[in-house]
């Protein structure tokens, strides 16, 4: 039986409205005709789009209200986010790769014992974040990552929810402002047990985060790429969002 | 003999239950016990009575407990044990008071007789179960015995199982799994391999829905098999825990020493006071190191024998009757 996954997005705001478009646009430009599912506030074409309604929880957490209550009642088995600020370069092959067997994926960038000194993931130091993840149950080494790209299983979104959850309570009492990127980064790792599948250097074609001065405009188009390098190597997904986690 | 009255279930299932049977036995010709039940549901139950009769202790019903000024009652993880005014009505009839919760967290009304000074003794299983009421009883007289098995009861068994298997026993609450513990399991990559979990039960079922769960795995109901035959049936003893869990003891880890499956857990809880790292089981920081040990063990049958054999050699120091008894007779006297 062929496993069904759609894309979903949730855009709050005109400037947000007008990002997940370009993003949609783009990946029917790359030749991905895969269902998209926006919750938004504004209008939008070329894929299903709903009225997200207000909800009266943290912004932290808002991504894994409208995941619970609205994306959750979609028919796919697997749902795969993407931030407002992705953009399709390619069409993705194998998205559903990394999972390796785990109801989750989040691409782990990197493990915060090779952060540079001078990094502070979320405002913390590295320390302090392997530390939070660590007393609160992740065991190994600790990752960074975003709420940029993720998959969830669907029948894996209540445990992930409420993983999120636990762990929102956690920082709160921590004195750390919670961000969807921990509680998204919190709950993936708590799933996982190898790594190994789930590292972005894992799936360079896949998904990557866009360099801090880099655009989409300046991104070379696939017929560069194929021009330059006889076959595509960039990934198909990038995410030209300013949300970093070592600045 | 001095008359001692038990307030808790000797019964098949779980920590405290089969704590108390085990203390029965090693109390019984030292105590003139009286096991008292805190519902008569208990009546009926076809372990817990015929239990007592095996061995002529006596039971009755809280109701029905003599004034015995001066003697000793041990409440054992009843968890109605303050809320239903038990144990101030065991202080009302000027009896001394030990409490052992067993678990990680205060019964409804515990804090509150700690407070008013109803609880002549406080017992703890472990040092981790101590500090974690440390603030709770810090006024209040208390000691750490560990818990006791009765190895005789948990057989060692050499391993010959045609199929590498792996399980572990426990309640079936979802708090014990760890939220990725069907995949946990799997990606251990022992190749081929059983996997056996009990207990199971339906609330697990649903929250690991997410998880297609193959013709390797045997999930079983609690008490589907009796405790020493699951036991002897695994080679390892895996047992990641959830991540707001902390075992205060970790008694069907002993269990499973004693009959010769290796234990592989997790750094934290108190597994240090039970288990010596490489030597009686594995004490692992991360999957990586569940993954490696029980790579090691599942392809080299000979260190398997030997770690199975050390395991339960250990186990039964743990488990030495008469330092426990020792242990005991100090914690019930108030001389």
């Amino acid at each position: 039986m062929k496993t069904k996954y759609c894309y979903w997005s949730l855009a709050v705001g005109d400037e947000q409205v007008r990002q997940v478009q370009q993003c949609v646009d783009s990946a029917r430009d790359a030749g991905v005709f895969r269902d998209f599912h926006i919750l938004t506030t504004g209008p939008l074409k070329n894929c299903e789009s709903y009225a997200a309604s207000s909800v009266d929880v943290h912004d932290a957490l808002k991504l894994f209200v409208y995941l619970k209550a609205g994306i959750s009642r979609l028919s796919y088995d697997y749902l795969v986010y993407l931030a407002p600020e992705s953009r399709f370069l390619g069409s993705p092959v194998n998205p559903l790769g990394p999972l390796a067997g785990s109801p989750v994926h989040a691409p782990l960038e990197m493990e915060t014992t090779n952060l540079p000194e001078t990094s502070h993931p979320f405002g913390m130091t590295g320390e302090r974040y392997q530390d939070i993840f660590r007393q609160n149950g992740v065991r190994g080494p600790v990752f960074v990552s975003r709420a940029a790209f993720w998959i969830i299983q669907r029948e894996a979104i209540n445990p992930l929810c409420d993983l999120a959850a636990h762990f929102w309570r956690k920082l709160e009492v921590a004195g750390v402002q919670p961000t969807a990127s921990l509680l998204l980064s919190y709950a993936a790792q708590m799933f996982i047990t190898d790594p190994a599948p789930h590292l972005a250097s894992a799936r360079p074609d896949l998904w990557r985060q866009g360099a801090p001065e880099e655009t989409f405009s300046q991104s070379p188009d696939a017929d560069d790429l194929i021009s330059i390098a006889g076959y595509r190597t960039d990934a198909s997904i990038v995410h030209f969002g300013k949300e970093g986690f070592a600045e | 003999m001095n008359p001692l009255y038990i307030y808790g279930v000797p019964g098949k299932l779980g920590g405290a239950a089969t704590k108390i049977r085990d203390l029965i036995k090693i109390l019984g010709s030292d105590y003139d016990i009286t096991v008292v039940l805190g519902h008569v549901c208990f009546k009926k139950d076809p372990e817990v009575i015929p239990f007592l009769r095996s061995l002529g202790v006596k039971h009755c019903f809280r109701k029905d407990v003599p004034k015995s000024p001066g003697s000793v009652a041990v409440g054992i993880c009843e968890l109605d044990f303050f809320s239903s005014g038990t144990a101030e009505r065991i202080k009302k009839s000027g009896m001394r008071l030990l409490w052992s919760n067993d678990m990680m967290w205060p019964f409804e009304g515990e804090a509150e007789a700690a407070r008013n000074g109803l609880i002549d003794r406080v017992l703890f299983v472990s040092e981790v179960q101590q500090k974690a009421f440390g603030e709770m009883y810090q006024n209040i007289d208390q000691t750490i015995i560990p818990n006791y098995i009765t190895p005789e009861d948990f057989q060692f068994e050499e391993r010959r199982n045609p199929v590498f298997t792996i399980g572990r026993l426990s309640r079936p609450d979802p708090c014990k799994y760890p939220v990725n513990f069907p995949l946990f399991y799997e990606t251990l990559e022992l190749g081929e391999v059983r996997y056996r979990v009990q207990a199971w039960s339906d609330e697990l079922k649903g929250i690991y829905r997410w998880h297609r769960f193959g013709p390797e795995w045997e999930l079983m109901p609690a008490s589907k098999i009796a405790a020493r035959t699951f036991l002897s049936s695994l080679d390892l003893f895996v047992y990641p825990l959830g991540h707001t869990f902390v075992e205060s003891w970790g008694r069907s880890t002993v269990e499973a020493m004693l009959t010769g499956a290796i234990p592989l857990v997790q750094t934290g809880h108190q597994f240090h006071n039970i288990i010596q790292h490489e030597q009686s089981g594995f004490i692992c920081d991360s999957f990586a190191d569940f993954r490696y040990y029980s790579q090691q063990l599942c392809n080299n049958y000979r260190l398997r024998q030997q770690l199975s054999r050390q395991a339960a050699a250990h186990a039964r120091k743990l488990c030495d009757r008469q330092t426990h008894r020792r242990i005991w007779q100090d914690a019930l006297s108030f001389n």
